[in-house]
């Protein structure tokens, strides 16, 4: 399983967002590895079709997928029981990597 | 439920889902925006009322018959801040011909007061709403920040750019273009 988080510098947030992404993996018995990835610019942000700072992938595939026109470098939010965050909770992580651990 | 009845039911949602999309899209030379919108180009913007900074309240149907421009942002988001000079100078620069900003705080992502001194630091005199419970934000369903949407007098919106900063070139051709059609 490849797990990948992608950020970009200006967003501190990913930092949070790593932290809780390794307490799930953790949690689910996943022993991959986390590859960060850091996207410096709109050309890259437009080729990784990077949807913000932090993003989480699983072989691939964003854990919030949605489809844009246009990537650029953003900072990401997420809707966490406790109001819009920089990142998501552990939970929310758990649930969603579940779906590709089966 | 049988097999040709589900078909049947399904066949019937399906076109039902199809009408209300077409119903509910809005083109831009109607003069009102319809309530019930998605936040999605070609539809109406969804109505608004927030405090702003400061004091006062804004709401965005007051500004019908205005470009509008709304941009979501937080005082700890570096595009948000690098884009916000740009945009300061266009709201100057056509606020006498019909163009308003709202800058919409996600206030329960940020603190007023860190709101606050970003603005003076910038010298922005643009309205800055506070979405302090996040309502705006989650009723425009904004995943990115900045997120900013140009809306045209009819309260249609035109354009939206997630991410940024966006150029000041970018944001004038925009506000060009949709002020023009007013023309």
């Amino acid at each position: 399983m490849k797990i990948e988080l992608l950020y970009f510098d200006g967003c501190p947030s990913w930092e949070e967002g790593l932290k809780n992404l390794e307490a799930a993996l953790k949690e689910e018995g996943v022993t991959s590895s986390v590859d960060r990835i850091k996207v410096n610019d709109d050309d890259e942000a437009n080729h990784l079709k990077f949807l913000g700072s932090p993003s989480f992938r699983v072989d691939q595939q964003d854990l919030w997928h949605e489809e844009r026109d246009t990537y650029s470098l953003s900072c990401r939010i997420y809707s966490t029981p406790d109001g819009i965050k920089g990142w998501p909770t552990v939970e929310m992580l758990r649930t969603r990597l579940r779906s590709f651990v089966g | 439920m049988n097999n040709s009845r589900f078909v049947a039911w399904m066949t019937w949602a399906l076109i039902l889902g199809m009408i209300w999309t077409v119903v509910s899209r809005v083109s831009s030379d109607q003069p009102q925006a319809q309530p019930g919108a998605v936040a999605k180009e070609g539809f109406a913007a969804p109505d608004f009322t927030l405090d702003l900074l400061g004091g006062d309240k804004v709401s965005l149907s007051d500004l019908r018959g205005k470009v509008v421009l709304v941009n979501f942002w937080t005082s700890w988001c570096p595009p948000c801040r690098l884009e916000m000079p740009a945009i300061e100078k266009t709201y100057r620069s056509y606020k006498d011909i019909g163009f308003m900003v709202i800058g919409l705080n996600l206030t329960a992502q940020d603190s007023e007061q860190a709101a606050a001194g970003f603005v003076k630091e910038v010298g922005v005199t643009f309205p800055i709403a506070l979405d302090r419970d996040n309502a705006v934000g989650n009723l425009y369903r904004v995943t990115a920040l900045p997120t900013s949407y140009f809306i045209d007098r009819n309260g249609v919106i035109r354009s939206v750019i997630v991410g940024g900063p966006m150029s000041e070139a970018l944001i004038q051709s925009k506000v060009e273009e949709l002020l023009r059609e007013g023309e």
